[in-house]
């Protein structure tokens, strides 16, 4: 009996070093007139020119599927994606990476349980400039930079987009179905998501709203699976 | 085996004498409702609490360290302001509102006039980062706060490392500001036995229960709900109160109704300090209640007081105030800690 235990055991552990070479990470890359993005570049936008100075985001409470059967997630629940800081734009899947999975579903944006829940650290510390002070709850998703379009201030554009109260719930689930013999890696297409939205109209989305609402739905079509 | 029970029983009698040092525990009249802060994510503690007092009378934490918490919320107006109708910070710059007082903040859902803040270790975040206010950012305090050695050894003390967080920082304060009970006023000593109203006082609950309670619900003296008391706006700040988060019609003009504990002490009396006076404010629920705002059903019917019943009424409403809390030495500067 305790012979075949360790059998079987050898044979599980054997197994799991083979299929090591499975997914292992899960990163986040964006893109402008289909180059990588790169901060404080100056990008030519049809006639004008475009820059970007900062852009955070946060991803929350990722999990695997295996057709309907929930099969992991991941220990960590909030990550956030900041690009002046390559490092965090990859997540590693420890954990995942032995098991078979189709699809993978994850957050864009904190959700209300960690919007209600008082000071945190970590990816939640609010010294990251992701955190409303004049009033509560979590930025999801933050893009700034500067346009000639943009009638403001020093040309400046500001998407500060979250919120956690009904009607204005801004967080997104995202759900893909995956093949799981490579890296995922996900793209957002800022061309997309700054071109339809016309930047000398609106510039400035500083607070839960419908606007930022929608905007929160745009950032959706305009994540992408990279092949 | 006897000596290993001796042994794990002088464990727990250690264990336990431990825990009665170190656990703090609030102290509040049985007839109080449950509490809503959460305190299983920041259990009450005496060195945290001692740090949140030194920060909350600090002005370290604003940009040119001229302006503590205790400039806009002073101890002895019951933690409000009463020089000014609106706040006053940094370089005599006005706010938009009139500092509220600060106590039984355990019993609090939502914070501020508006409620745009639902928690409050995130409170804190909101003076701190305002320009017209502390000026400041929790990074900044962050830095300021670790070049010096009496902050870093007071972390040391209350966390057993000197890493000095934002969440510390925070939770540290709140700790302070939640140990802000006032339950002892006349009406406290009523409810407890200890004295009886006389005819006045008496003849004032009733009217009170009548026409106050609904909203201003003993024994807190707030139900801690958005209402609006037919204020009619002040155009030079057009503050429509819950509507500015909430964006809903319904909610334009409310706002979150105060306790009525200490008023002797927390004139100027609404969110923008209109009154200054309690018998302004009886005045305004008697006959200057503007209809045309969307005024709350709990006052849809006028409130007809003779000038007898107004005076019965401050009456009682002055056996709210709650001296020995505004007079507590543990809630005011912290002369020495360590
Ligand atoms: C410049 C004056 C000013 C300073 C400095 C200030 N406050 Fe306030 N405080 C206010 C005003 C005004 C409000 C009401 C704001 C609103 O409704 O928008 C307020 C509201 C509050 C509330 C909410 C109370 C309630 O009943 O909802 C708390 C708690 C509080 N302050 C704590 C603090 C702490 C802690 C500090 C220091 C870190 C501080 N305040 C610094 C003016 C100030
Ligand atoms: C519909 C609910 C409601 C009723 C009923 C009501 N109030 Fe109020 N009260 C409020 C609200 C809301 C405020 C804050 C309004 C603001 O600042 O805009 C307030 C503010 C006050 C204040 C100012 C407190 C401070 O610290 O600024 C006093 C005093 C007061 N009420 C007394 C009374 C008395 C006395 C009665 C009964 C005659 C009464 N209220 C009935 C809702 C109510």
């Amino acid at each position: 009996m305790k012979f075949v235990t360790v059998i079987l055991f050898l044979f599980v552990n054997f197994n799991i070093v083979l299929s090591q070479d499975k997914t292992k990470a899960v990163s986040f890359n964006a893109s402008i007139n289909g180059e990588k993005l790169q901060l404080d570049y100056n990008y030519a936008f049809g006639d004008d020119s475009i820059s970007f100075s900062n852009l955070k985001f946060y991803i929350s409470d990722i999990k695997f599927y295996r057709d309907e059967e929930f099969i992991g997630s991941i220990g960590k629940k909030n990550f956030l994606i900041d690009f002046s800081q390559p490092l965090t734009q990859l997540i590693l899947l420890d954990s995942i990476s032995n098991v078979h999975y189709n699809r993978i579903e994850f957050n864009l944006g904190t959700d209300s349980l960690d919007n209600v829940s008082g000071a945190m650290s970590g990816d939640l510390d609010p010294i990251h400039g992701m955190y409303w002070t004049w009033q509560s709850g979590y930025i999801n998703f933050k893009l700034e930079g500067s346009s000639k379009v943009c009638p403001s201030r020093n040309h400046e554009f500001n998407f500060h987009i979250g919120g956690y109260l009904y009607p204005f719930t801004s967080m997104q689930r995202l759900v893909f179905e995956v093949n799981q013999s490579s890296d995922l890696s996900f793209n957002l297409d800022l061309s997309k998501l700054i071109s339809i939205h016309h930047l000398q109209n609106e510039y400035n989305i500083m607070s839960p709203s419908e606007k930022s609402l929608l905007f929160s739905k745009r950032i959706v079509d305009c994540i992408n699976l990279s092949k | 085996m006897k000596v290993s029970l001796i042994f794990v029983f002088v464990i727990l009698i250690f264990l336990m004498g431990s825990f009665c040092v170190y656990k703090y525990q609030l102290d509040y009249p049985n007839y109080f409702p449950a509490v809503k802060y959460d305190f299983s994510r920041n259990p009450l503690d005496e060195n945290t609490i001692q740090l949140g007092r030194k920060l909350f009378y600090d002005p370290i934490l604003s940009a040119d360290q001229s302006i503590s918490c205790a400039s806009c919320h002073s101890p002895f107006n019951a933690f409000a302001h009463t020089d000014h109708s609106l706040s006053h910070g940094i370089q005599d710059q006005i706010g938009q509102r009139n500092a509220p007082a600060l106590f039984n903040l355990a019993w609090h859902e939502s914070f501020m006039w508006d409620g745009a803040i639902n928690h409050l270790d995130v409170q804190a975040l909101a003076p701190i980062s305002h320009s017209k206010e502390m000026a400041s950012s929790i990074q900044d305090v962050i830095t300021r706060l670790n070049s010096s050695s009496e902050y870093r050894e007071l972390f040391f003390k209350t966390y057993h490392d000197s890493l000095i967080s934002s969440e510390r920082i925070l939770k540290s304060l709140a700790q302070f500001q939640l140990t802000l009970i006032s339950a002892n006023s006349r009406y406290d000593s009523v409810r407890q036995g200890k004295v009886e109203f006389n005819l006045q006082e008496r003849n004032g609950y009733h009217l009170f229960i009548k026409h106050c309670n609904s909203c201003h619900t003993e024994p807190l003296f707030t139900n801690h709900q958005f209402k609006s008391n037919g204020l009619s706006v002040d155009t030079t700040l057009n503050d429509y109160g819950r509507w500015n988060i909430t964006k809903m019609p319904s909610d334009s003009l409310l706002f979150k109704v105060p306790s009525l504990r200490n008023l002797s002490y927390t004139y100027p009396y609404m969110h923008d300090g209109r009154f200054n006076k309690i018998s302004q404010v009886i005045d305004h629920y008697s006959n200057g209640i503007d209809r045309s705002v969307n005024l709350s059903k709990e006052l849809n019917n006028p409130i007809l007081l003779s000038s007898n019943e107004k005076v019965d009424l401050i009456s009682f409403l002055l056996t709210l105030n709650d001296k020995a809390f505004v007079f507590n030495p543990k809630h005011q500067f912290p002369k020495k800690i360590n």
